[in-house]
């Protein structure tokens, strides 16, 4: 693998073909956050696509101050929450405490949740159901494992909020497929 | 049944993540309940694996070069065009000012042509740069 300095160094000097290497190197980490954050494949790729072009302009400003994954996340993060802000506004990313509430208290039909494919799919398909900011602690620490240092740069969230959603997330989850486990 | 704290959790993933995450059974302890969350959280989500951003991603940036560029070369067109018509101007009126009047004259006979001539010019290379762009984006 090509050392990221260098890469990033040719790609400033307008080398777009080793850019592609950068993208190829972290889809992922980009794909699974504005997946998983907008939750709507349509929108996915053009907004994925629109966080390397952020990336692709922005390049030159990297400093190395941070790991540059952490700096691809920050962009991923703003472009996500701006999309849903600009799609849902503003009351359905800070009423996640109500969200949250509601959430807890729905309880799906047992027949309904037998018929999930398996645990795994059961889980995805709750954490769609998740309040924005518990998603995206859920995303960044397990798919994407990131620390909570690191969740805390790119959200901008305190790190004890952090720790706090992703406990809550968690609990929540674990409620969830408990009572999955005791109807099947 | 006894909660979990942060802690515990974070020892549980821990584990989890030394031992390849192979999805288990689930007793009745919460800490089995965790085990298989923290496994299927792992997963990746299987409707964001096939999205193939490279190439789109370059293509895209291809496209806005050359719109940036065919931006620069068009302002360098009405520059030159511009600073042209402006050394003719003070060319002639300097060497003819005779010949500078009927030439004005002839201008304002013909200025409609004149504009249609430029509007033509303009609009085909807007047409042929949407039409490379659009090749560019279809290849």
């Amino acid at each position: 693998m090509q050392n990221e300095e260098e890469i990033i160094s040719r790609v400033v000097n307008g080398d777009v073909m080793a850019f592609k290497i950068l993208v190829k190197q972290y889809e992922k980490l980009v794909t699974f956050m504005i997946g998983r954050l907008v939750q709507n494949t349509e929108d996915t790729q053009d907004l994925c696509q629109e966080v390397f072009i952020k990336v692709y302009k922005h390049l030159s400003g990297f400093k190395f101050q941070s790991k540059l994954s952490t700096w691809i996340a920050q962009i991923a993060y703003g472009t996500a929450i701006n999309h849903l802000k600009k799609v849902s506004g503003k009351r359905n990313l800070t009423d996640d405490v109500a969200d949250f509430e509601n959430y807890h208290k729905t309880t799906e039909d047992p027949e309904s949740i037998l018929i999930k494919k398996n645990t795994s799919s059961f889980i995805h398909q709750q954490i769609e159901q998740l309040p924005v900011h518990y998603r995206t602690v859920l995303t960044m620490y397990h798919l994407n494992e990131f620390s909570y240092q690191e969740i805390e740069e790119i959200t901008g969230m305190p790190e004890g909020t952090v720790k706090n959603y992703l406990f809550r997330a968690r609990k929540l989850l674990k409620e969830k497929l408990e009572l999955y486990m005791q109807y099947q | 049944m006894k909660e979990l704290s942060e802690k515990e959790l974070k020892r549980l993933l821990e584990e989890q993540l030394e031992q390849d995450g192979k999805q288990r059974s689930p007793g009745n302890d919460d800490a089995a309940f965790y085990r298989l969350l923290f496994t299927a959280l792992a997963d990746e989500p299987d409707a964001f694996k096939n999205i193939d951003l490279a190439e789109s991603v370059v293509k895209q940036i291809q496209v806005n070069e050359l719109k940036k560029e065919s931006i620069r070369y068009n302002l360098l067109i009405v520059f030159v065009f511009i600073a042209g018509m402006l050394s003719a101007y003070f060319a002639i009126s300097y060497i003819s000012p005779v010949f500078l009047k009927s030439a004005l004259n002839f201008i304002d006979v013909y200025k409609w042509i004149a504009v249609f001539i430029i509007l033509c010019f303009g609009i085909i290379q807007i047409a042929d740069k949407n039409l490379v762009k659009k090749n560019l984006l279809s290849s």
